[in-house]
């Protein structure tokens, strides 16, 4: 059950935004501390895995590799 | 109230019985309510099977009627724990326990193997023999202090007594673990791991929950 | 934070690596580098990656999501001084998560090693034992009251030693290659780790980074106190190497004995708090 590159990247991207949102929000003092560290463990383990995923993730014109006779 | 779990977040009052947040109950809370997501949108897994003595393999099928049914215990098993971790009463807590035993019961019991049906049944008479020190802890301390609301409690004045507090903890300790030591190897011959993760993630928070109780009254 | 998360997982490996070393090195081995865990869980992540046909797709990447949310989440508990009961909490539904990776794959070496998960509850149990010892001095479990009070009457390793004893003992049955490692020992393949290859891999070996890191933190600030950070990494090393000892010089332990040893230590805490109880007004 191979992941189409695409959503990978959706995700990646997701989370990645959202750790960067609420890094930025939380040094300027716009959310507390405790928003902030919610928004990360809920963020950081997508972000751990689609990162992960994103860099094997298959574009769609792979080859099946040679197995053998 | 006595910051055992850190500082209350909010309290909800149906009346004189009350929820309360702490963070602590918050993370058992949503620990409660993050695997019954799982066990709702899971679908069972086919647990793989080793003939004994040789090299054959199968992979055991759960039927839908059965998933349905188990699937049904399973979020009422998270039902009950999530009452269990935010009640601020301590009958309603007993009740919860008493609950997450039954369900956990209900788990596997729809489970159409005779190993299985075994361990259901010795769950069952363990879990059924701890109502007896659980409901009479709650009774024992309604009787001493004239309440059973937990903030109450531990705000002091009445010394609850320290059997009624050895009675819960055994109480919810034959509701949750001590079947397990009973049961649970024959327990996992069960296929659905959403399900049966249920049985042990419900023994373990209303654990989890009366250690904070009792240190907290 | 993230910062932190990051930082934490890798010195976190970083402690495990040190400690393949270690036991490498007292078995009169060359073992690998120090970085090696670091490498290995890039290794994996490279790796491709797929879902096992027989799984419950759901749970077997969901688990994954929840066992690096539950470490992160502790880590946050630890470094805002908050209760320590939360962080054992987390510290026990760690069983959940292992038992979660067994199961979710439907194959019997995950499944025995989920089922062994569950059966050495009574390991935690010297945890709460522990926080009892704790809690009759200091008056509160909130991490920052603990190294307030430590900061007047001196680091509880020396009021409560029996206590900082059971928490070690609670480490040393979370480390790899120990007496008490029956979830992963090698009759049943990685145990519970066994069906999650690839990028799920790499993301447990994030989780094991984060929760060596949080759990020796957590002793330290616990038994020690407050002390300069450079001090704290230091004595976290110092303790890792020591738990590394005890791990080379003893053979995993068989399912039924090392639970047997383990209610045999909760016994003994038990009756210490029962002392203390008596003792202490």
């Amino acid at each position: 059950m191979a992941m189409k590159r695409k959503t990978v990247e959706y995700g990646l991207t997701a989370s990645a935004l959202i750790i960067v949102i609420a890094w930025i929000a939380l040094t300027t003092g716009a959310i507390p501390l405790w928003a902030a560290e919610a928004v990360f463990v809920v963020a950081f383990p997508a972000l751990v895995l689609t990162l992960g995923l994103w860099w094997r993730a298959g574009g769609g014109e792979e080859d099946f590799p040679f197995i053998g006779y | 109230m006595l910051s055992i779990g850190g500082q209350d977040l909010f309290v909800l009052e149906f009346g004189d019985i009350l929820h309360y947040f702490s963070p602590y109950t918050l993370t058992l809370f949503l620990l409660a309510v993050l695997f019954t997501g799982l066990a709702i949108i899971s679908r069972p897994e086919e647990q793989i099977e080793i003939a004994f003595g040789g090299d054959a393999y199968y992979a055991k099928e759960t039927t839908l009627p059965e998933m349905r049914f188990r699937r049904f215990m399973a979020i009422a098993c998270g039902l009950a724990s999530i009452g269990a971790m935010v009640s601020g009463d301590l009958f309603n807590y007993t009740l919860f326990t008493s609950m997450v035993g039954i369900t956990n019961v209900g788990i596997v019991a729809a489970v159409k193997n005779r190993h299985v049906l075994n361990a259901a049944y010795a769950y069952g008479i363990v879990a059924m023999i701890a109502t007896l020190p659980l409901f009479g802890s709650a009774a024992l301390i309604v009787a001493t202090t004239g309440t059973l609301s937990i903030p109450a409690l531990a705000a002091g004045g009445q010394a609850v007594p320290l059997v009624g507090k050895a009675l819960l903890v055994l109480g919810v300790v034959g509701e949750g673990m001590a079947p397990f030591y009973a049961a649970k190897a024959e327990m996992f011959r069960a296929p659905g791991a959403p399900y049966v993760i249920m049985c042990s993630l419900s023994s373990l928070l209303i654990f989890l929950r009366v250690v904070e109780i009792v240190t907290t009254i | 934070m993230i910062e932190y998360l990051v930082c934490a997982a890798a010195f976190g490996l970083l402690l495990l690596g040190i400690h393949r070393k270690v036991i490498a090195r007292i078995q009169m081995r060359p073992g690998p580098p120090v970085w090696q865990e670091i490498l290995h869980a890039l290794k994996f992540s490279f790796k491709s990656t797929w879902v096992p046909r027989t799984a419950s797709a759901t749970l077997f990447v969901g688990i994954v999501l929840v066992a690096i949310a539950i470490w992160s989440a502790a880590l946050f508990v630890v470094l805002a001084g908050e209760s320590i009961l939360i962080l054992i909490g987390i510290y026990m539904l760690h069983k959940i998560v292992e038992h979660g990776f067994g199961l979710s794959s439907g194959s019997p070496y995950g499944k025995f090693g989920g089922v062994r998960s569950v059966i050495s509850a009574a390991s935690e149990i010297p945890l709460f034992v522990t926080i009892t010892a704790i809690y009759f001095f200091t008056g509160s479990l909130l991490l920052r009251d603990i190294v307030a009070y430590q900061a007047v009457h001196g680091p509880l390793l020396l009021i409560v030693p029996p206590a900082a004893i059971a928490m070690y003992l609670v480490i040393l049955s979370k480390l790899p290659f120990g007496p008490f490692s029956i979830v992963e020992s090698k009759e049943i393949v990685s145990g519970y780790k066994t069906e999650h290859f690839g990028v799920w891999r790499a993301a447990l070996a994030v989780t094991d980074g984060l929760k060596t890191f949080v759990l020796l933190y957590a002793f330290v600030l616990i038994f020690l106190g407050a002390l300069p950070f450079w001090l704290i990494l230091a004595l976290m090393t110092a303790v890792l190497v020591s738990l590394s000892f005890v791990c080379a010089i003893t053979p995993v332990l068989s399912p039924y004995d090392s639970v047997t040893v383990q209610s045999i230590i909760t016994g003994l805490m038990l009756a210490y708090i029962g002392y203390l109880w008596w003792v202490v007004p």
